[in-house]
């Protein structure tokens, strides 16, 4: 497995976090502390990720990850 | 043939704070920066057929400010079938700025609104290139609205239009005009 970054926008600010290798999105969202069920849309590399993708999709080294607070109206995704 | 103006798409979402963002960019574009220079479209406007809302499209180069990756600006012009002269990806200039667009819808707080200011310098900084610059040309289109019908969700918009990141935030389709003030070097090459 090649370690590596993976780039998260949250919040506002870009932080770096060091996987070893490939991690589902629900484990880099666990490790961020990001409850599924949070009203966030998430999406990698500028597509979007279906709640229901949220378990098989698989972020990679220098993937960068967006994450935005959903407000009322629109789809959560 | 030069550009008299630049039309600008913002993001017309409801459920995100940067959908405030990139309407805020719009405004201080047309009513501040680049008052005479710049035509705000409206997608409802340009969905209903409006005549003078499809003439803009028609008649003028599109920069679409894109506030997340829906992409529902770029979506728009590839469902209409036509490229926009660039866009602007909002996420990206937040991650290279640290400019949130904060928690307030209604009113935007300090940092959604410089944020606001960003995105609209960064888009006046292109539209002063391409009317300013010879080599600039912008050539009229037709949108296609026959037997239109949704986006297909599965589609990479990104693919279709053909993006190439030019700085930034900003992407140009590939076989749209090199964008002056930004690809300045490749330009004069």
């Amino acid at each position: 497995m090649t370690a590596g970054f993976v780039e998260v926008l949250f919040e506002g600010s870009l932080r770096r976090f060091e996987i070893k290798g490939p991690i589902s999105l629900k484990d880099l969202l666990e490790d961020l502390h990001i409850k599924e069920s949070s009203p966030y849309w998430f999406a990698c590399n500028r597509k979007m990720i279906l709640r229901t993708e949220i378990d098989q999709k698989m972020i990679e080294p220098g993937d960068r990850v967006e994450i935005f607070r959903i407000l009322s109206g629109g789809s959560e995704g | 043939m030069s550009v008299e103006k630049v039309a600008i798409y913002s993001c017309g979402g409801i459920g995100l704070h940067v959908s405030c963002v990139t309407r805020l960019a719009g405004y201080l574009l047309e009513e501040e920066l680049l008052e005479s220079d710049v035509e705000i479209l409206d997608m409802h406007r340009l969905i209903r057929g409006m005549p003078d809302e499809i003439e803009i499209v028609e008649r003028y180069p599109t920069i679409i400010l894109d506030g997340c990756a829906h992409q529902c600006g770029s979506n728009l012009f590839w469902l209409l079938k036509v490229k926009p002269a660039c866009r602007i990806y909002i996420p990206e200039i937040i991650a290279e700025t640290g400019l949130y667009p904060g928690r307030e819808r209604k009113v935007l707080e300090e940092s959604g609104q410089r944020l606001a200011k960003e995105v609209a310098q960064r888009a006046e900084t292109i539209i002063k290139g391409m009317k300013e610059s010879s080599a600039y040309h912008f050539h009229p289109k037709k949108i296609q609205t026959r037997d239109l019908t949704l986006c297909d969700y599965g589609v990479d918009v990104e693919k279709v239009l053909g993006y190439l990141k030019v700085a930034p935030g900003v992407y140009r389709p590939k076989d749209m005009n090199q964008l002056p003030r930004l690809e300045e070097r490749e330009t004069q090459a």
